[in-house]
């Protein structure tokens, strides 16, 4: 691998999109409640959604070429933002068995029973489901990596709703 | 006075009873013990006293000297346990009902003390507290640990009732948000019998939850101290304001607000308003 790899990117000289921005937009959404943010830029096209999944899609618009020009390390898509991969067969998610509040963690201030790359088996607890005080403690119940956290500490979340994504493995 | 476990298990539906002076919680315990694959359920843990008691963020449970604290490991699925009194608790409670355990440890509560103490006014704040008059006496918390096939999911009901540890040496913000049993009527109760007539009336309404009887949402909205009140609760990143309509037959919180009527499984009461 050489000093400076000239890895295909998404960032080019005029290019006003980078991750941080995206982390940015994120983060903005999250503070004001938006759903949906729609940029589009020349011929690209940034198209970000939360909803109860929080699925987040980067869409690149029709005849978007990543250029070279850069010497920068290419703008990975963070696996939390990726496309839905439903259609993946070695992908499932871990749904709500029961309406109820989301808790990541044992008890505020404690580190996340999982996050993405934890690699989980079917006996681990990913997280707390909680309702009118009675604490559910949600386990995998298969075997393979985090690859997706769908809602944050907190969240309310609804009967099936997808929490997780896992690969399988 | 000691409390009589021997009786605990002779006279109630549980199966096992194990005692201990002084526990970090008595759920983390229970935690423990319902994932042995041997435990007999219903099964009981008592702690004279527990140093850092059961609750969510800063909702730690004050335990003093004289205060009934104790976790009961239950079976849900087969409840009938191995107990003097399995009549008591049969039925399959479909995980659906779970959610609403503490609603019903709750009203247990409330009529046990309505028996030994029936000149009191006692009340439910949604979803896991026992009031005197107002004063918070008990807080309750369930805990479910996951699946580890062959045991079953069994519920981890953690609960601390003040009996006779009087608050009346308390800092004055405790005292005007909690009372002890004995504070309240002037007298020392027995904890053991307390325990038993908790147990009695759990071990029934854990029936009447398993056959969906409508007379346990007639017992918690009944007793719901919110109702007609105006509230204030925070629910994830929401806040909440409305009045209170009650408690719905599967334990949901009604709370009216100026957009529409909203059903709430969870949040925090912030505060009430009037």
């Amino acid at each position: 691998m050489s000093a400076e790899p000239k890895s295909q990117s998404h960032r080019t000289t005029n290019n006003p999109f980078d991750l941080d921005q995206l982390r940015e937009l994120i983060a903005l959404m999250e503070a004001h409640g938006i759903s949906e943010i729609d940029l589009r830029q020349g011929d690209q096209r940034w198209n970000l959604k939360r909803g109860p999944t929080e699925v987040m899609q980067v869409v690149p618009a029709t005849g978007f070429a990543a250029t070279s020009a850069a010497p920068a390390a290419s703008v990975a898509v963070p696996p939390e933002l990726a496309p839905p991969a439903a259609e993946d067969p070695n992908t499932v998610l871990i749904k709500s068995p029961t309406v109820g509040t989301f808790y990541d963690a044992p008890s505020p201030g404690d580190p996340p029973f999982v996050a993405i790359g934890t690699k989980v088996s079917q006996d681990s607890v990913v997280c707390i489901i909680e309702a009118m005080k009675v604490f559910n403690q949600i386990a995998a119940e298969v075997n393979g990596i985090v690859t997706a956290v769908l809602v944050k500490s907190g969240d309310a979340v609804e009967f099936g709703q997808p929490l997780f994504r896992v690969k399988l493995g | 006075m000691a409390l009589d476990l021997d009786r605990l298990q002779n006279e109630s539906f549980v199966a096992g009873v194990e005692w201990h002076k002084t526990l970090e919680s008595t759920n983390d315990l229970a935690m423990q013990r319902a994932a042995q694959e041997s435990l007999e359920t219903p099964f009981l843990i008592l702690a004279d006293e527990q140093t850092t008691g059961r609750g969510r963020g800063n909702n730690r449970w004050w335990s003093g000297t004289g205060a009934l604290t104790f976790s009961l490991v239950i079976d849900p699925q087969t409840p009938a346990g191995n107990g003097n009194s399995p009549q008591r608790a049969g039925g399959f409670i479909p995980p659906v009902y779970w959610p609403r355990v503490a609603l019903v440890a709750g009203v247990s509560l409330c009529e046990a003390l309505e028996i030994l103490a029936p000149q009191l006014d006692y009340g439910l704040k949604w979803p896991n507290d026992v009031l005197i008059a107002g004063k918070k006496v008990a807080g309750i918390l369930v805990e479910i640990p996951p699946a580890r096939p062959p045991i079953p999911r069994r519920l981890v009901l953690g609960m601390g009732v003040n009996v006779n540890n009087s608050l009346a040496e308390s800092p004055p913000e405790i005292q005007s948000v909690g009372t002890a049993l004995c504070d309240a009527t002037g007298l020392e109760f027995d904890r053991t019998q307390v325990l038993l007539a908790w147990l009695d009336r759990f071990s029934a309404n854990l029936s009447a939850l398993a056959a969906d009887s409508p007379a346990l949402p007639a017992g918690w909205q009944s007793r719901c101290v919110l109702t007609g009140q105006t509230i204030e609760l925070q629910a994830g990143d929401r806040a909440v304001r409305g009045v209170c309509r009650g408690i719905d037959v599967d334990g949901a919180l009604l709370v009216d607000t100026p957009t529409g009527p909203e059903r709430l499984y969870g949040g925090v009461l912030v505060r009430v308003l009037a």
